[in-house]
Order: C-alpha cells, then sequence, then structure tokens
C-alpha cells in the first residue's frame, strides 16, 4: 500500500527520536533500575511507535514493538525487577526497530526479518514476570512509600534554569525534545522525555514503587505528563522547518546586510538629517533580523550528543571496560552545518578515547585509579570560538610505543624516531595511516582515525589540540568558529586592492616608524625577517607575494604595517600596504574556477558593494615557502601543548623601575597602548590621561618617584588598560616584555603584602628568567 | 543532430571581428560595464570577480580564451555575457553584445576538420550567414575547458 511520503519521512525521524530517548533512558535504568519515570518514559515513547507502526499498517515493526511494549508494562507494574539482561535485550529490541525503520525509511517497505527470536526471548521475560508475581502472591506487598526521596513524578522539580550546567549521562537529556513530534500519529498526547532523576548514582536504588495506582499504564501517562508539564516547553510552539528554507533566508539576510550598508554609507555622505532617523531604525531592524536569522540555525552541541551514552556504554562493554561519560555544557549554540560536520569526528574521538585511552579494570586498579574510568565531553564558549573537549583519566600517550609504530609504518626512520620530539611524536597521531592498536578490532585500529577528524575539523576552519599526560589521561580540544557565514576579520590594503584577513589568523598587528622599524626588519642573508621580541619570524610582502608590485624597498617607506599570522603552531609575519579596520565579513565561496587558488579561501561583499578577496594564511605561507610541505603536514592547524593555555592561565609581563619585572594576569588586560608622555594629564583625583572619548584614570606602577615619564623610550609611555572591577585603569609601566605562562606552581608570596590600597603583591615567582611580582590591581 | 524545421535562437555578440553566438538559453543575463575586481595569482583566462546583485560571479575574458590580443585601453566598456556553469554562475567578457537572432537549423554546419586544434572544442560549429559566418559557442563544453584551463598550474602569474 503506498504511504503518503510525507507521513513516512514524519514516521522515520518520530520514531529515531523516540529510539535515541529509549536508549538514553535505558541506559540509565541500568544503573539506576528502580527509576520508575524512567521505565514510563520507555514504556510510552515505544507505545507511540507500536501505534504509528499499527497506524500505518507496519507489521512487523509493530509486532516487535509490542512485545518490548508487554515487558515493559511488566516493569513498569513492578511485577517484574529490572536488570542488566532485561536492558540488553530491551536495547537489543530498539536496534531491531531502528533497523527496520532504516529499511522502511530507504525502501518503504520492513524489510525480511521478523525478529522471531529476539520476541521470543522479551516473551521469556515478560512469562518470568507472571511467574513471579504468582510466586509473590504469598509474599508480603512492600507498603507503598510515598515518602521515597526522590519522588521525582510529583516531587517539585527544580526549573530549567535552576538545574546544574552538569548533565550526568545517567540523565537523559531534560530538554531532549526539541522539535515537538506533529500529531499525525501520535494518538496520546506527544510523549515528553521524563527526565530521569539527576546525578543520584551514589544513592540506593529508589524502592521499588509498588502499586496499585501504577500498574495500570494509563494512569502513568497522566502523572507524568503533568508532572512534567510545568519545565517542558509548550510543545505547539515548535514547529518543522525544511533547512533549505532557512539557508534561503539567511542568504537574503546577508544580502539585505550589504544592502542596508550601502544605503548607510550614501546617507551618511549627504548629511541629510531627514533621514538619520529612519536609517538608524533600518540599521537596527537588519541587526536584529540577521541576528534572528543566525540563531534560527543555531543548534545546542547537546544534539549531538544525544547517542553518547548509549555509545559509550556499548564501546566500553564491547572492551570489556567501565566507563561513566560526563556532559558538560550541553547548551552551548553552534550553527547547524558546524555541529554536523563535527558530529562523526567527535564520536571516534570518544571511541577512542575508551578504546585506547580507558585502561581495564584491573589495570586501573593497579594503578590505584578506581575501576571505571572517567570521560568527559565539555563545550564552552570563549572569544567568539566554540571549544568542544573530550578528556579521559586513561593511560595517556605511550610515546615509546608511538615511536615504534611510527618506525614500524615507515613514516621516519628509526634514527630519525630516535630523535623525535615528543611534540613530533604525538603530531604523528594525526598523520594518516598511523594506529598504535595492536590488532584490528571493529571499534578502531584501522589507522584512519585522528588523520580524518583533523580533516574534518580544519574543513570547517577549525582547529584540533591534544593535551595528554602519561597514566593521566588525554584531552583533545577541537575549536571551532560559532558559524561559518560571518567571520570577523581585518582588512588590509596592497596596492588599491583590499583584501580580507580572518580575525582567527592575526597573532598582533604592528605598526612601526623610523628606529624601531630599521631594528625590525632586517635580513637573514636574502631572506626577510622580523625581530619581534627576540623572536626571529619569516617575513613576506603580500604585494610581491601577489604580484602587484616587483619589489618594495622597506627603507623608502615611512611606516611599515605588519601582521603576525598564525597558522597551527607556525607563525609568520606579513608586510601589507596598510592595515585597516576590523569587519565582520560575509563569506562566499569563489567556486569551482578559482577552486586551486590556494592563497584564497573566499570572497567577501563589502559595504559599498565592491568585492574584497579573503586570504587563506595557510596558503599564503605555503606558497611563500614560509611553510614546507612537512611543516604544514606536521603543525597545520594542529597545535600540541603540554598544558593548553588559557586567557586566565597567561600573564603580561612588563618591566617597571627600570629592571623589576612584575605580572598581570592576561584576562584583564583589556588592550596595551603607547602614548607620548604628553597626553597625560592631571585632576585632582590623581594623573589621568584621555582615552577613547573617556578619562581614565592612571596609575603608576614604577615606585621611583616619577621625574620623567617614559624617560626610557623617547618621550613614549607604556600603558597597560587594565580592567579592575568594573572601571579601567590605565597602569603605566617602563615596557612591556612578553606574554608568558602562568607558572604552575605559583603559590601566595608568604610576604603578600599591599604596595598601597590598590595594589598589592599576591605572588612572586620566576618568570622568563627572572623575578617576578605577581600584582593585583584593584 | 538538428532537424531541418528547426528554429535556433541566438544571442550573437562580437570579439575582435568575430562573429559569435550562444544559444538563447544558456544565456543567463547580459550586463553591461561592472567594477571589476581583479584576482592576483589566478589564470590569465580569469579576468576578476564582479558582483551580481549580491552574487560574487567570476569573469572570463574570451579573448584569452580564444588566444585573441587583448582589448585596446580606448575599446568601449566590454560586456558580460552571464552563462550556468552547474549552480554557479559565470560571466563571460565579449566586446559588443549583438542582436538575437532565429535562424534556421539547416544553414548549421559543424566545425572543418581543418579548425584549430585548440580551440575546437569550444565551438559547436557555424550558421552561414549572407555577410559572414557565426560560430555558435558549445557554452557547456567550453566552460569545462575553461575551467580546466583555469586550474592548470603551468601559465599562472603569466600575464
Amino acid at each position: 500500500m503506498p504511504h503518503d511520503q510525507e507521513y513516512l519521512r514524519e514516521f522515520v525521524v518520530e520514531c529515531r527520536e523516540g529510539l535515541d530517548r529509549i536508549d538514553n533512558v535505558l541506559v540509565a535504568l541500568e544503573v539506576n533500575p528502580g527509576d520508575k519515570k524512567g521505565l514510563d518514559t520507555v514504556f510510552r515513547a515505544l507505545h507511540t511507535i507500536k501505534g504509528n507502526a499499527g497506524f500505518l499498517d507496519f507489521a512487523k515493526l509493530g509486532a516487535i514493538a509490542h512485545a518490548g511494549e508487554s515487558l515493559l508494562s511488566q516493569l513498569c507494574g513492578g511485577k517484574l525487577k529490572f536488570n542488566a539482561e532485561i536492558a540488553d535485550v530491551l536495547l537489543r529490541t530498539m536496534d531491531a526497530i531502528r533497523g527496520t525503520v532504516a529499511e522502511i525509511e530507504a525502501n518503504g517497505t520492513e524489510g525480511v526479518s521478523d525478529f522471531d527470536a529476539l520476541k521470543q526471548e522479551l516473551a521469556k521475560w515478560t512469562a518470568s514476570a507472571s511467574d513471579e508475581t504468582s510466586n509473590a502472591g504469598s509474599q508480603p506487598v512492600p507498603a507503598p512509600t510515598p515518602t521515597a526521596p526522590p519522588a521525582p513524578a510529583n516531587g517539585p522539580r527544580p526549573s530549567q534554569s535552576d538545574l546544574p550546567y552538569t548533565e550526568r549521562t545517567i540523565l537523559s537529556d531534560p530538554e531532549l525534545p526539541l522539535p515537538a513530534p506533529t500529531a499525525t500519529f501520535t494518538k496520546p498526547p506527544p510523549q515528553v522525555v521524563s527526565p530521569v532523576q539527576k546525578a543520584d548514582v551514589g544513592k540506593s536504588p529508589e524502592p521499588p514503587a509498588v502499586a496499585a495506582s501504577n500498574t495500570e499504564s494509563e494512569d502513568s501517562w497522566s502523572t507524568s505528563t503533568i508532572g512534567t508539564k510545568t519545565t517542558e516547553p509548550e510543545l505547539s510552539t515548535f514547529i518543522r522547518v525544511q533547512i533549505d528554507h532557512l539557508d534561503d533566508l539567511m542568504n537574503l539576510v546577508g544580502e539585505l546586510v550589504l544592502a542596508r550598508n550601502r544605503i548607510v554609507q550614501i546617507v551618511s555622505s549627504r548629511q541629510d538629517d531627514e533621514l538619520t532617523e529612519p536609517i538608524q531604525r533600518l540599521h537596527r531592524l537588519t541587526a536584529a533580523l540577521q541576528d534572528g536569522v543566525m540563531r534560527t540555525r543555531m543548534q545546542p552541541v547537546r544534539n549531538a550528543w544525544r547517542k553518547y551514552p548509549r555509545i559509550v556504554r556499548d564501546i566500553a562493554k564491547q572492551c570489556g571496560k567501565l566507563c561513566e561519560v560526563e556532559l558538560q555544557g550541553g547548551d552551548t549554540e553552534l550553527d547547524k552545518s558546524m555541529l554536523e560536520a563535527i558530529a562523526e569526528p567527535l564520536v571516534h574521538l570518544v571511541r577512542n578515547a575508551i578504546d585506547h585511552g580507558i585502561e581495564k579494570p584491573y589495570i586501573r586498579k593497579i594503578k590505584g585509579k578506581p575501576e571505571t574510568g572517567r570521560l568527559l565531553v565539555r563545550a564552552f564558549q570563549e572569544s567568539g570560538q566554540v571549544h568542544i573537549e573530550v578528556s579521559d583519566d586513561g593511560a595517556g600517550l605511550d610515546m615509546e610505543r608511538i615511536r615504534k609504530k611510527v618506525v614500524d609504518a615507515g613514516m621516519l626512520t628509526p634514527e630519525k624516531a630516535m630523535l623525535a620530539s615528543e611534540t613530533d611524536l604525538r603530531n604523528s597521531v594525526f598523520l594518516p595511516g598511523f594506529s598504535t592498536a595492536d590488532q584490528v578490532t571493529n571499534l578502531s585500529g584501522r589507522g584512519v582515525g585522528m588523520d580524518v577528524v583533523k580533516t574534518c575539523v580544519e574543513q570547517i576552519g577549525g582547529t584540533i589540540e591534544l593535551q595528554t599526560r602519561k597514566d593521566v589521561g588525554t584531552t583533545i580540544r577541537l575549536t571551532v568558529p560559532l558559524t561559518l557565514a560571518i567571520v570577523p576579520a581585518i582588512m588590509v590594503s596592497c596596492g588599491r586592492q583590499r583584501f580580507a584577513i580572518p580575525q582567527i589568523n592575526v597573532v598582533e598587528m604592528l605598526r612601526l616608524r623610523g628606529d624601531d622599524k630599521r631594528q625590525a626588519c632586517e635580513q637573514f642573508h636574502d631572506t626577510p625577517v622580523l625581530r619581534l621580541r627576540g623572536e626571529l619570524l619569516p617575513m613576506a610582502d603580500l604585494c610581491i607575494k601577489l604580484g602587484v608590485r616587483s619589489q618594495c624597498d622597506v627603507t623608502l617607506r615611512e611606516a611599515l604595517d605588519i601582521l603576525v599570522l598564525k597558522t597551527g603552531t607556525r607563525r609568520f609575519a606579513l608586510l601589507v600596504d596598510e592595515i585597516g579596520d576590523p569587519q565582520e565579513i560575509v563569506v562566499k565561496p569563489l567556486g569551482e574556477l578559482l577552486a586551486r587558488q590556494t592563497e584564497y579561501s573566499g570572497a567577501a561583499l563589502m559595504g559599498d558593494g565592491t568585492i574584497a578577496l579573503i586570504l587563506d594564511v595557510l596558503g599564503i605561507a605555503r606558497s611563500s615557502g614560509l611553510l614546507t610541505d612537512e611543516q604544514t603536514m606536521l603543525s597545520d592547524s594542529v597545535t600540541i601543548h603540554d598544558e593548553v593555555p588559557r586567557l586566565d592561565e597567561q600573564v603580561l609581563v612588563c618591566q617597571v623601575d627600570g629592571e623589576r619585572q612584575i605580572a598581570l594576569p592576561l584576562a584583564d588586560v583589556v588592550c596595551l597602548e603607547q602614548v607620548p608622555s604628553t597626553t597625560i594629564e592631571h585632576s585632582l583625583t590623581g594623573d589621568v590621561m584621555q582615552y577613547r572619548g573617556d578619562i581614565l584614570p592612571l596609575y603608576q606602577l614604577s615606585r621611583k618617584p616619577l621625574s620623567f615619564p617614559g624617560e626610557l623610550s623617547a618621550g613614549l609611555m607604556s600603558v597597560v588598560i587594565y580592567r579592575a572591577a568594573k572601571h579601567q585603569l590605565g597602569l603605566l609601566v617602563d615596557r612591556i616584555i612578553d606574554v608568558a605562562p602562568r607558572p604552575v606552581d605559583l603559590r601566595p608570596a608568604e610576604l603578600a603584602r599591599e604596595i598601597d590600597s590598590r595594589c598589592r603583591v599576591i605572588a612572586t615567582a620566576v618568570v622568563l628568567g627572572r623575578v617576578t611580582d605577581f600584582l593585583q590591581v584593584s | 543532430m538538428l532537424n531541418m524545421s528547426d528554429v535556433e535562437t541566438i544571442c550573437t555578440f562580437t570579439l575582435d571581428g568575430l562573429f559569435l553566438g550562444i544559444s538563447v538559453g544558456e544565456v543567463h543575463e547580459v550586463l553591461l560595464a561592472q567594477t571589476l575586481t581583479p584576482v592576483p595569482l589566478a589564470h590569465p583566462v580569469v579576468a576578476g570577480l564582479i558582483n551580481m546583485r549580491g552574487q560574487i560571479v567570476p569573469v572570463v575574458d574570451l579573448r584569452r580564451v580564444l588566444r585573441l590580443p587583448a582589448r585596446a585601453d580606448d575599446a568601449p566598456p566590454p560586456v558580460h555575457v552571464i552563462v550556468r556553469n552547474g549552480h554557479d554562475l559565470m560571466s563571460l567578457l565579449v566586446d559588443q553584445f549583438g542582436d538575437v537572432l532565429e535562424l534556421e537549423a539547416r544553414l548549421f554546419t559543424p566545425p572543418p576538420d581543418t579548425a584549430n586544434a585548440d580551440t575546437k572544442h569550444l565551438f559547436r560549429g557555424a550558421y552561414q550567414l549572407p555577410l559572414k559566418l557565426l560560430l555558435v559557442f558549445d557554452t557547456q563544453h567550453a566552460i569545462e575547458a575553461i575551467v580546466s584551463q583555469a586550474g592548470s598550474k603551468v601559465l599562472r602569474g603569466v600575464t
């Protein structure tokens, strides 16, 4: 019988959602078998699938769902106790249903399998329940325990916002059902996930809930529906939308933004006051519209994590390991296409972590770790990017083993392998064909692994970092942009043309004049280099690189604009004619005709309707010979750190009093300025400076009397614009030295003392080879 | 081959004295002078990029493709013939746009065997008009040839 395609598609989507939910709850039930609500959830979800299958005349599907439902109704009724074997048979039932659904999606038919064996197994368990009850007839029925501690169904549930950020596996996602299933098939109201109670692992399982009132499944229906209603969003507020529609809208809005920019530009040159107000309004509305449309494409990372509890359970079981997974920050949002792009790589990382990372229980015991391994998947947003980490507390990477594998696989000669640094060895994990697994299992070990993950992440403009310590564990961090469509970029000019450089690649921007210029730009034999705080960076001239000019004499130019760019761990300097403003650009692909132009990653339309090419920093570096292919292979978008430095773990090191070294937390530094000493003005409240339309209070960090401010640098003063509480403060220092990682063993100074009411030394340690005071300024 | 009774509608244009045509169904639209953004280091056939109502369209200079001399500096601004390339658009840069002609298929002849081997595959054939020949572009083949030519690295950087 021909089914309406629309119905079929909805049916498939709805079944899948139901199955994912069931999987997670079943896995949770294994840990916490007494969870009555969890059972109800599974029962209801399965019931819906059965109902829909019946509606669409899928008899086999209906039958297997029915068999599962019968067993569940016994479990719900408390006539049978949930155990691992039951979990197993139920999970296999879900797999059978999933397989059939896939078959239906592909061919519109149910396929050949009848699942007789599975049905018999289900029936056996169901029957055992009846035996149990008849036997149990003589036993005293446990008294109803209304005081059961977690009583989730009726007890007040914390509202969504009160929930801690952390969720443990064992709880199925509380707000999982994103789209409301349409009422097409569902006779009962659309099912909602009953949240299994939070973090209850440690506690003893809930006493078997009894009873009379609950044996009737319809009853439990109403209870939990009421119970969850308060926190679940109104289901009718969701509609399913074709992603194509959103893409179209996104494009239209992109163009609208550009049209608006053009109008704003024209109007601002005309000085027409009458137009100002409506233009501002247009500006605001467009921005809001753009934001809104962008948000429709954003999805919580949780959507990609939905299957993890089940995956972790299955893999751990197959490997004979114990593992619990903790998911943090599932609310972090990411563009749908980005999320799809990293979903598979992430599963691979999770699989790797369990298969390779976490040790077998007995080994863990010997090492003095808890037998159950811990896997932490965590997402968070930082400086306009989304970071996703997969950490395990397993064995870490074994350098000797990698060394051996690298030699065995012929990637390095034994001599080279002996000399290879740990960083190089860890990097080799990302090379194609690398695997440390001794035998190929069906989980991993085929050597198609990390290099594929790396490629996927790179394709969406992300980076991958690996951090590992022997016997402590491994953390892999993916960093991806929020969205592919809009990228913050720095505009640079070269000849008469403008180019955009993605901000993610820009480390710093320099404008060098006079002596600075002569000192910083030098020739290493015939290669131009930039001397930057003691480091030599290879330098390329963009105009020469692009063939706009054949040569450029740096000595003739009054000022040089130089960008320090990074790709992976490599840094290089790029000389441009002029550095312009930062701008948000909408990336458009260059198309087939220019596909092999590795110097560009796309083009963008600017506000005035002109086109700016977007420079591909890696391509520029490679084609300028700044990176050899080998280096590219190893370093390209892979960063390896022993400790991944974070902003709050880095400090800005400055010099004061001509020789003393001090450090300030980098996270509190807003920006660095060099100003002529004449900029400083005086008010009754102290020294101040005009800064971006504000009056910035200044604070002298030097202890020596300030007779000639900034005498060290010829009338120029270095000011650290510093965020102290809610205010900004300008800290005067002699010289800015560098950014350095905060020492790990930093201990509070025993002599922590106040220099004055505003500033105190909180610690002292050696940084960059010198004793350094760590300051706290308020 | 075309049926004798068929009539084909052809957009015509000129290019360094050549009289060329593209089947009207293959022309997306025709644009007059546009600001051209050059793409440094791109293959010489790529003249640059234009902004067509918010869409970025690559421009191919047909003079380069057909190995004709470069356009004179004082020549009138060239015309963009926008054609489809799969899902994308591409502009073919020509000197001047001509009339749209309805031509009887019996006037059509395939290219002679002796035609220049380098550019022969770009044409489907010619219509014999009273005054001169109208060379008809084989648009899809030509685009494929241009794309693969532009992708080759051999000629990189030559201007």
